[in-house]
């Protein structure tokens, strides 16, 4: 079936220097209308495997198969942001076509509509000439993902995206995710599984190794057996979760 | 002024320093300035020395000496950053100071009568010669046309270069270019206010351009148009007093920043009551 293609895929692969690599013979693969939710204890290696699926840690071992035309949508965490940099929120998310202009690309006025468009579904279309330094923690997270997503990837993927955003804004993403993931196939990083449950469609436990879980169901003892010691406990008031009772 | 600037051809050529040299600071620390890369290109400037003292040992005009140790010291930390756990700053500390120590050695060894190192440590706008406008010509013209050319790249791969990476998109080999430029800016300006100096054209400006606005190519345009403003203003000032001239256009310079900052204070002050 067309839709159940295999988009990207991680053979054998070890990231990381010396004894103790961070990311230790993993095997993944993601179709291209997957949904994966990743968790982990903290310095278990989710960011490392994102930024090793972009491309910025190249693996000490292994292939990495990715069978998209385009680089894959990335939303990094944004904590070390330098907020004083001259530059608007319409710029922001043109540079996300730094791909398909190349050094020598100018951006056209259908460029500028199309990063508009995606400014308004995420909410934020008033902001497009603000400085990008000048908007808060959630707003900046909301132009980052415009930016992921200008140049029409066929994966995208999130790293803590619901960091600095507010419950308001929170189903709201969720809500544009689910709606992303009618046509491309999302790996989401994040620290809330409870929240995350809902959504997501597989549950990958990353800690050092990583467990591809397929459903979006996860109990403590299947956690155990991944090796993924986190807790399950939802805090707040989370609608709809999935998880069974603990 | 304009009485001698007709008369004296040094003045002239002064004059057309101080302009081409604002338009390769100006563009060049904007650079720098939004890079955050202040104190790397302090390090360049000064590692610049050695290359200065040894081209004077051997009789080669001291710019082409500057100009090709500026050069590797720059390309020096951008690799020993990359490929090493060394940090930064500290591989930064150290070309700095042995840049400055084998200049002062080779100065020592020079057999006779000793150059007027003050002129190159502090500029001197002044003692400009026709190849010093050349090269400051020359290096004007491509650093124009690269920022014509390249101003989304630049401003992009400046304020993300990791998300610039993940498209496939080779950002080492633009930013080693970009700092070949920012050598090469520091030694076609060592005349103009000197070694020491020369990182003040490369800040003061794009710091009062960034007070006014937050649009990258207003803070180009503007940063040119201050240095330019601030180097003519400052060789004026000290011709007319009879000071140094390197030290001069520097005062001017953070005297237009403090206008700018308390105009601007005042402003909002008096809007918001």
């Amino acid at each position: 079936m067309e839709n159940d293609k295999i988009i990207l895929r991680l053979e054998n692969v070890t990231v990381g220097y010396g004894q103790e690599p961070i990311l230790k013979n993993i095997h993944f693969s993601v179709q291209s209308t997957d949904f994966v939710g990743v968790i982990g204890p903290n310095g278990g290696g989710k960011t490392t495997l994102l930024r090793t699926i972009v491309g910025l840690l190249p693996p000490r071992e292994g292939r990495i198969i990715f069978e998209g035309t385009k680089p894959p949508g990335y939303l990094p965490q944004i904590t070390n942001m330098d907020t004083t940099f001259p530059i608007s929120v319409l710029e922001v998310v043109l540079s996300g076509l730094m791909a398909k202009k190349g050094f020598f690309g100018r951006f056209t006025g259908k460029d500028r509509q199309e990063a508009v468009q995606w400014l308004e579904f995420a909410r934020i279309g008033h902001l497009r000439d603000k400085s990008f330094g000048s908007l808060s923690g959630g707003q900046r997270q909301r132009v980052l993902l415009c930016r992921a997503l200008v140049n029409n990837p066929e994966l995208l993927l999130l790293d803590e995206p619901n960091t600095f955003v507010d419950n308001n804004f929170e189903n709201d993403l969720y809500q544009m995710l689910r709606k992303l993931n009618e046509t491309i196939a999302i790996i989401m990083v994040s620290h809330d599984i409870g929240t995350i449950s809902s959504y997501v469609k597989s549950i990958a436990c990353v800690n050092r190794n990583l467990h591809h879980h397929k459903s979006n169901i996860i109990t403590n003892e299947q956690l155990e057996a991944y090796n993924c010691p986190i807790q399950l406990i939802t805090h707040g008031n989370v609608p709809h979760t999935v998880l069974p009772k603990h | 002024m304009l009485e001698a600037l007709l008369t004296y051809k040094f003045l002239q050529q002064a004059l057309i320093a101080a302009i081409l040299s604002g338009i390769v600071c100006g563009l060049i620390g904007t650079y720098v300035v939004t890079n955050r890369i202040v104190f790397l290109s302090g390090g360049i400037t000064h590692a610049s020395f050695g290359g200065l003292g040894a081209a004077w040992f051997w009789g080669i005009n001291p710019i082409w000496g500057a100009a090709v140790f500026s050069i590797f010291s720059a390309l020096g930390i951008e690799f020993l950053t990359e490929k090493t756990k060394l940090r930064i700053d500290s591989v930064i500390g150290m070309l700095w100071t042995v840049g400055m120590a084998v200049g002062i050695l080779f100065i020592y060894l020079t057999p006779g009568y000793t150059p007027n190192l003050m002129s190159y440590l502090f500029g001197s706008i002044l003692s400009v010669e026709i190849i010093d406008l050349k090269l400051l010509a020359g290096l004007s013209v491509v650093t124009i046309l690269f920022f014509t050319l390249f101003l989304r790249p630049i401003q992009f791969i400046s304020f993300d270069k990791e998300y610039i990476k993940t498209h496939r998109i080779n950002v080492a080999i633009f930013r080693s270019t970009l700092l070949i430029l920012v050598s090469l800016t520091i030694v076609f300006s060592i005349k103009v206010a000197g070694i020491i100096l020369i990182m003040s054209l490369l800040t003061i400006p794009q710091t009062i351009a960034a007070t006014l606005t937050s649009n990258y190519v207003r803070i180009l345009i503007l940063s040119v148009i201050f240095a330019i403003l601030g180097s003519i203003a400052g060789l004026a000032l000290s011709w007319h007093l009879n000071i140094p001239s390197g030290a001069t256009i520097i005062l001017v310079l953070f005297a237009i920043f403090v206008l700018t900052k308390t105009t601007i204070a005042f402003r909002n002050k008096f809007r918001k009551s």
